[in-house]
């Protein structure tokens, strides 16, 4: 029996399309053979290929698209917990890739802290979770990152162990690595209470170029964490804002503190009373990175603003 | 009709019948509270329904949106808050927040061409 008792997050290192196909499909039949729920997370070409070999078993099988729901890695948590929550009593089992070539370096770390951040979302789930990373095309340092937050990685016939991760771990994602400092030509703006709509401003005049849905986006997304440092950072922020290839990147700093390194990630129910601006954030934005210490916090947003 | 708050980036007005309020402009975290006393002075105007206009409104934040939706909690049962001509933006944000299925809330989304 493989059946979980407990949540098991395992790592597999896979080496090219055939063989993650031929590793994932038995992953799968073995769900469906016990009736347990069965869910891919997968990308293209990947998705497909896993379909074409699971044939008439495919359409026992969800499907979630991975590219549109981890573009920004902080919304796959909550598609796992709805999707969990929906199965009831009923055994289940996923497979997860959150990481593949074409990440960069800003979403690559957010992604390990996704990975991390399992562990804690899920910590005493009983379920499977398996997260396929490729070795030919992911790079070294990538692929040794996984042990860090898989406790068991898998790699051709072996299976090999490492410690899982503890609250210290979990607790890190919030404090580093360090964010890149904001080019030469950002724009900044010191803002208050009261001063809300002058932040929005400075938003529309750096898209004076681009089209109206995206500007209301980034508008709504930038006023949520805006907000934030008014109602609960002290009062006061700074909002550095500048263009990068087909981005808005925008960084609001201020003196308050974020505790739960699950900020943004738990889905707001109708009578909470606040946790909304960072969920909002994720929803937009294709990228949220949040750093706080005793010092501070500091908010980086990166949209896209032109699709 | 009479203008009940306008600071330039936010004007509230009162509207009847039925009664309600027509915003203009944007609401957020700084001004929200201009929009709930408007509410709160035209939820005794009657029985009935109480509107929002909201087919003006350049922008609202969750803030603004928070106070929309506790309007719509208070009131009593069989009346509803109506937002009238909500934009694609404003139900997005209603939904986003978790709020798309708070009794006594209807958001009529503006019909476009």
């Amino acid at each position: 029996m493989n059946t979980a008792t407990t949540f098991r997050h395992d790592a597999l290192l896979y080496a090219g399309l055939d063989d993650f196909v031929k590793r994932t499909a038995g992953f799968v039949r073995e769900g469906l053979v016990a009736d347990e729920a069965v869910a891919v997370a997968v990308i293209q070409p990947r998705a497909g290929a896993l379909r074409e070999e699971l044939a008439a078993d495919a359409a026992h099988v969800t499907w979630i698209d991975m590219e549109r729901v981890g573009r920004n890695p902080a919304r796959i948590i909550p598609a796992w917990a709805q999707w969990t929550q929906e199965q009831g009593t009923r055994v289940f089992r996923g497979i997860g890739e959150p990481i593949w070539a074409g990440r960069d370096d800003a979403e690559l770390v957010e992604c390990r802290h996704h990975e991390t951040l399992l562990n804690l979302a899920f910590d005493g789930v009983p379920w499977q979770l398996l997260c396929p990373y490729d070795t030919t095309t992911l790079d070294a340092g990538t692929i040794d990152a996984v042990r860090h937050s898989h406790p068991q990685v898998l790699h051709g016939a072996a299976r090999i162990d490492h410690p899982h991760p503890e609250p210290d771990h979990f607790a890190a994602t919030l404090l580093g690595p360090a964010l890149p400092p904001a080019p030469d030509h950002a724009e900044h703006l010191a803002f208050r209470s009261g001063e809300l709509a002058g932040v929005r401003a400075l938003v529309r005049r750096v898209l004076s170029d681009v089209a109206r849905a995206q500007t209301n986006h980034a508008l709504l997304a930038i006023s949520e964490i805006a907000g934030n440092s008014v109602a609960h950072g002290g009062g006061a922020g700074t909002i550095s804002l500048w263009r990068q290839d087909s981005y808005l990147v925008c960084e609001i700093r201020d003196a308050g503190r974020v505790v739960d390194p699950l900020a943004g990630r738990h889905r707001p129910t109708p009578d909470q009373d606040g946790g909304r601006g960072l969920w909002i954030a994720n929803q937009i934005c294709d990228l949220v990175q949040i750093r706080s210490t005793e010092t501070g916090t500091v908010v980086r947003l990166r949209v896209d603003v032109a699709s | 009709m009479s203008v009940d708050y306008d600071d330039g980036v936010l004007r509230v007005e009162r509207i009847s019948p039925p009664p309600g309020i027509r915003l203009t402009g944007e609401v957020d975290l700084d001004n929200c509270a201009h929009v709930r006393s408007a509410l709160d002075s035209q939820s005794d105007a009657g029985p009935g329904d109480l509107l929002v206009d909201v087919s003006s409104l350049g922008f609202i934040d969750v803030a603004g949106v928070r106070i929309l939706v506790e309007t719509a909690r208070g009131m009593e049962q069989g009346r509803r808050l109506v937002l009238r001509r909500a934009s694609e933006d404003l139900c997005d944000l209603v939904e986003m927040a978790g709020w798309d299925r708070v009794p006594g809330l209807t958001v009529e989304r503006v019909t476009t061409g």
